[in-house]
């Protein structure tokens, strides 16, 4: 009897802890999705992607950041970086993308999942696994998450292409709208869009793919260059950089080339942060 | 609800009982552009890479206690394109028995049924480590039936996931008749996943830039539940498995389902938001020198996940059974279909039949459709083992494959792979102590890298020494040269240590343990693993 008495009583409390289970799975208020409304901020983000010629879902990759450039204007500042991994070209390629530039900047990015992965500001994200984000839908509303506030750097570029020489002069102002103090680093890349080349997708090599945002070289170091450790709104700092253009092949079109240039702050070697960026064209 | 157990257990020290284990490999890279082994640090900079994992175990005063420091210096294991460094405590736990109840905290492995629903485990080839970091209660209601009940969050190498997991599952033992007895073992199990608010707001995010079209319908919720009813009943020779699985509603990521991307264009991979289930049962027969295996499984959006936006083998609470045979020969296991989470029909049928002591035979047949029926695998094997006395044993078989390499490696436009693969072993035992195993495989393909033969070599000094040495050539290759690839291996026994040193040459694939894979890119260079038991 007694031990009858015990299984009734464990059996009771197995019925006590299902209904808990089940009772829990009542209706939760639902979750309300904001409609999106274009930032009133003068940040410009940064968006690194990692792609490749052959990588098949990077065209996916591709246009995604069209619709965040269409969507975010101004906003944003994106560099496409070849490197090796899925990078080489094509048996029909006319170009080779990648450089030793852009494997260095892949490696200092740190893992990724896969291509396309993008670095937001080279921010590492809260509950993300890495800096650079696989998750092509999530973009968008990293961007979104950068671009609430105000930058507190200003940052200015002027660029001086002399098309019979080919030579690209270009300076960055940076300037704090209050103080900003740390391992402060510039870097300047030469981005060029609408060169038409082979890429795999999903659906093959596609011959006349157009490659846009794509990083063709780096003006200062690869790591950036080392700033003044304190910037205020009364030091701005100024940095120059010259360049000489290759000739006009197919690509190297100076037209479809801007200059992108962001300044980092460094707290750690896995904290990091774009804290401004600024895009031009070569030629206005 | 708050439980509160209270207990005087009284710590008698009689003695504990300290034990544990070392695993630690080492690689020593070697560049090599030919085969691939290039153009990622290890191979360009670093040159050197190790994995350590070293468990301890102490039982004393009524507790078993246990840790693991895992070390990873400049590893592949997490991402075999890149280099993974950090260490520290992988995993601790307490465990204590009160009566009836066994409490353990800390990082606990477990699994509801089969896996479906619920699964904690560690795979360190694929670096797979999703123990549950929290609380767990066994607690036997009688002889035959025990409830467990667990919560926590997954953890994510040193760190954690935000979601909170919680479970619960009823096991039991049922015994019909005396002389020829019906054993059933039933069980039921429901695990709940909720979401923290960093997984909700990525979620919310990515949904906010959808069109009103594709968002239609997408509304996401924090909680997510998952029920399983399983059973096992043996009889006689026959036991049959059968187990069903319900998830309900949730937001998941469909890398085939497409999406506006605002331009008028389409893009690939988009959230979806839809129900699961998964049916799954396995009829075993053994008598009288036959073996006979019938399984089947159909599986319909059940990726369950700690955040719905991971992908690959990461956040991953359950593990759905493969349905595909484990071979153990180099290229009959070559190419290895993955688990379909989203959507796949599965079955094989595995016959073995030995009619005396020297004879024995396998036949092999498995067959993976997506839900529209499109074939994903196919693979049949035949295979005939002769053993003379204790001196030798010769195995032939034959293996055809039919393998979707655009799905299972993320190679688009690529065509099945169809593979014919004949093979052979020979085991000849000198002594009781020196044996020479002699393996010959030959595959025969035009798809992927071409065809293929393989030979291995291995000579047994029981038990301390294992030398062997094999080679792997694409004889008719599509893609490269024809390439040598070649490995070397010693291993020594003694005690409860073995170690090992190989030179290694491999080209790249797949590896999967179960029907969790991962593409891995090719080796080059010298391994040395210690395993030591203490």
């Amino acid at each position: 009897m007694n031990e009858k008495i015990l299984i009734m009583n464990r059996t009771g409390l197995i019925c006590v802890l299902f209904a808990m289970f089940f009772f829990s799975a009542c209706e939760e208020e639902g979750v309300t999705i904001p409609d999106f409304v274009p930032p009133d901020s003068d940040r410009v983000v940064l968006i690194e992607e990692l792609t490749g010629a052959s990588c098949p879902n990077c065209p996916a990759g591709g246009s995604e950041l069209q619709s965040i450039k269409n969507r975010f204007g101004e906003n944003v500042a994106i560099v496409a970086i070849h490197s090796n991994f899925l990078g080489a070209p094509r048996d029909n390629s006319k170009y080779d993308f990648r450089s030793q530039e852009a494997q260095e900047i892949d490696n200092f990015l740190g893992l990724y999942l896969g291509k396309p992965a993008a670095s937001i500001n080279r921010k590492m994200f809260s509950g993300e696994q890495y800096r650079a984000i696989a998750n092509v839908g999530s973009w968008s509303g990293r961007v979104a998450e950068q671009l609430d506030g105000p930058s507190e750097l200003v940052l200015e570029a002027e660029v001086d292409f002399d098309p019979g020489s080919r030579n690209l002069e270009v300076e960055i102002d940076v300037a704090a709208k209050a103080v900003v103090e740390g391992d402060l680093r510039l870097t300047v890349y030469v981005t060029e869009s609408g060169i038409v080349d082979a890429q795999l997708s999903q659906d093959g090599v596609i011959d006349d793919y157009v490659h846009n945002f794509t990083m063709r070289a780096v003006l200062s170091d690869v790591f950036g260059d080392v700033l003044p450790q304190i910037i205020t709104s009364e030091s701005s700092v100024s940095r120059q950089y010259s360049f000489e253009m290759p000739t006009e092949d197919g690509w190297w079109v100076a037209e479809n080339c801007h200059i992108v240039a962001f300044v980092t702050l460094h707290r750690s070697s896995d904290d990091m942060e774009v804290l401004q960026a600024v895009e031009v064209p070569v030629i206005n | 609800m708050t439980f509160i157990w209270n207990t005087e257990a009284t710590a008698q020290g009689d003695g504990g009982r300290l034990f544990g284990n070392l695993e630690a490999n080492t690689n020593f890279y070697m560049r090599d552009s030919a085969i691939g082994a290039a153009d990622i640090p290890q191979y360009d900079n670093q040159l050197f890479g190790a994995d350590a994992w070293l468990t301890l175990n102490y039982s004393n005063w009524g507790f078993d206690f246990g840790m693991r420091f895992d070390m990873f210096n400049n590893s592949q294991l997490l991402n075999p394109t890149g280099s993974y460094n950090d260490h520290g405590i992988g995993r601790w736990f307490v465990r204590r028995n009160i009566d009836d109840l066994t409490i353990t905290a800390g990082y606990i492995y477990d699994q509801i049924g089969t896996g479906v629903i619920f699964r904690a485990y560690e795979e360190r080839a694929l670096l797979i480590d999703n123990a549950l970091i929290g609380v767990r209660l066994a607690y036997d209601l009688n002889d035959n039936w025990r409830v467990r009940a667990f919560t926590g969050k997954q953890k994510r190498q040193f760190s954690h996931y935000g979601s909170v997991i919680r479970g619960l599952a009823l096991d039991g033992f049922v015994q019909v008749g005396d002389e020829r007895p019906a054993i059933f073992a039933p069980g039921f199990g429901v695990v709940a996943r909720t979401l923290d608010d960093d997984s909700m707001n990525g979620i919310v995010n990515t949904l906010r830039f959808y069109t009103p079209e594709d968002r239609d319908g997408l509304d996401p919720k924090f909680n997510t539940y998952a029920f399983s009813v399983y059973n096992t009943l043996t009889y006689g020779p026959f036991s049959w498995y059968v187990e069903g699985a319900y998830k309900s509603p949730e937001i998941m990521f469909d890398p085939l389902a497409m999406r506006s991307d605002g331009l008028g264009g389409k893009i690939q991979g988009s959230l979806i938001k839809s129900s699961g289930s998964v049916f799954y049962t396995s009829l075993s027969y053994s008598r009288s020198g036959w073996g006979i295996t019938l399984e089947g499984k159909r599986t319909d959006n059940f990726s369950f996940r700690t955040d719905p936006q991971l992908e690959l083998n990461f956040g991953q609470i359950n593990f759905l059974p493969p349905m595909s045979r484990q071979n153990t020969y180099r290229l009959t296991s070559r190419y290895v279909p993955a688990t379909q989470e989203l959507g796949e029909y599965a079955f094989q049928a595995d016959v073995r039949y030995s009619p005396n002591r020297q004879w024995s035979f396998n036949g092999n047949f498995s067959n993976i459709t997506n839900l529209d029926g499109d074939l994903l695998y196919r693979e049949m094997l035949v295979e005939a083992r002769y053993r003379y006395q204790r001196e030798w044993v010769a195995t032939v078989g034959i293996q055809r494959q039919e393998y979707d390499q655009d799905l299972f490696e993320g190679k688009p436009g690529v065509p099945m792979v169809n593979t014919i693969t004949p093979y052979a072993e020979f085991l000849y035992r000198f002594t009781p102590r020196n044996s020479l195993k002699l393996e010959a495989q030959y595959m025969s393909t035009d798809e992927d890298f071409g065809s293929w033969i393989f030979f291995l070599a291995e000579y047994s000094v029981s038990p301390r020494w294992i030398f062997s040495a094999s080679a792997m050539y694409n004889i008719d290759p599509t893609m490269t040269d024809k390439l040598l690839y070649p490995t070397m291996s010693v291993v020594y026994n003694t005690g409860a240590n073995r170690f090992s040193l190989s030179y290694i040459k491999q080209v790249e694939g797949v590896v999967c343990t179960g029907g969790i894979c991962r593409l891995e890119p090719a080796f080059s260079g010298m391994r040395f693993s210690v395993i030591s038991n203490f």
